[in-house]
């Protein structure tokens, strides 16, 4: 695997021994070994985001599959204006967004992926655990569910850009690109999705 | 840092939770190897011609040469069929290609290097009988010189 699920955008695409544009050449005259290497090169991000805003492995594991080989499908249409991690991203994001559109109306099945074994190490999340936390016997478990609960209480454009940002590292900048909006509409949507974040998990968090 | 993301700080270290939420071990290989095998069968379904058409795209160059050695075969092939059997000196393709036999063409005002040979267009375009050199010896008037009873439609 070549990067982790929330790697930032800007560092999956230069790697000194990754030429991307010699395997698009390659991928877009129907080479499958080269579309191979984008595919283990992006899809921990993709599917990283697509989890993100389903909540559910199942889900995301469809939806990156079908991103990638519709992607395929449409390579010849890739002229190069973004980048190719760019280009599959936004493919996923607007599948997922209608995915979810079409979920709205019936409950969501949440299937949580496991916590990884850092989790319990991460010098920051055990600060925030006793500093922040008034449930200071709250296990990380029960920090994950509530955070997700949390989460999928957002609008799913608030819920995207949390994810892109707070989740995934991704800067204003790149997610606006993806989003084909300004900066500016980055920057307020961010804001009132983490104020409402805040008011969902209070008793979780306490503002410093 | 900005003053933004100081205001939530202890949320984004919350959020930074589920960077730590990860498929089951493995789960990676295996989404690639499941894309790669569902595009292997796609392709194996798709015809040789959606293919290459496919290929043409990306490398326009490719179309401009496959056009061209079409178009060639075809100028081959109509000098060919329009060459009758035992009639004359039959020109070889590379003389069609080429046009290197059509000084007479010329002077007839036929554009110059059209291919056009003297043997193969006698019987096609006299149909009275006149032949291709007598229209050519013609004087030239800087138009179609056409024999008696040939005529060109009004379009």
């Amino acid at each position: 695997m070549a990067s982790t699920p929330d790697q930032p955008a800007s560092s999956t695409s230069s790697t000194p021994d990754f030429d991307e544009i010699s395997l698009l050449r390659r991928a877009q005259e129907g080479d499958l070994d080269a579309y191979d290497a984008l595919v283990r090169h992006h899809q921990a991000r993709v599917y990283g985001a697509v989890y993100h805003m389903t909540a559910n492995h199942e889900d995301a594991n469809d939806l990156t599959q079908e991103a990638f080989i519709k992607a395929f499908r449409v390579l010849n249409t890739f002229k190069g204006d973004s980048t190719f991690g760019t280009w599959i991203y936004r493919i996923a994001v607007n599948r997922t967004l209608n995915f979810l559109k079409a979920r709205r109306n019936r409950q969501a099945d949440v299937s949580l992926n496991d916590l990884d074994f850092n989790a319990e190490t991460d010098p920051d999340l055990v600060a925030f655990v006793s500093e922040h936390t008034p449930h200071k016997e709250a296990t990380l478990s029960e920090l994950q569910q509530r955070l997700n609960a949390a989460m999928q209480k957002l609008s799913e454009t608030h819920r995207l850009v949390v994810t892109m940002h707070d989740i995934q590292g991704m800067t204003h900048e790149e997610i606006a690109k993806v989003l084909g909006c300004n900066v500016g509409t980055v920057r307020s949507r961010l804001f009132y999705a983490r104020q409402q974040l805040q008011a969902l998990l209070s008793d979780y968090v306490k503002s410093v | 840092m900005n003053s933004l993301d100081n205001e939530f700080q202890a949320l984004r270290r919350l959020l930074a939770l589920k960077r730590h939420e990860q498929p089951p071990p493995g789960y990676f290989d295996r989404l690639a190897a499941s894309i790669r095998s569902q595009l292997a069968a796609e392709q194996a379904r798709e015809p040789w011609w959606s293919r290459l058409f496919t290929r043409w795209e990306i490398r326009p160059a490719w179309a401009g040469a496959f056009a061209a050695t079409v178009a060639g075969l075809y100028v081959v092939s109509v000098g060919l069929s329009t060459n009758p059997e035992g009639s004359g000196t039959a020109h070889t393709p590379t003389d069609w290609a080429m046009g290197t036999f059509a000084a007479g063409e010329s002077r007839a005002g036929l554009a110059p290097g059209l291919g056009l040979g003297e043997s193969g267009m006698e019987k096609t375009l006299m149909p009275n009988g006149e032949s291709f050199q007598s229209a050519s010896n013609r004087e030239h008037t800087g138009e179609w010189v056409l024999p008696a009873g040939f005529s060109v439609g009004q379009p």
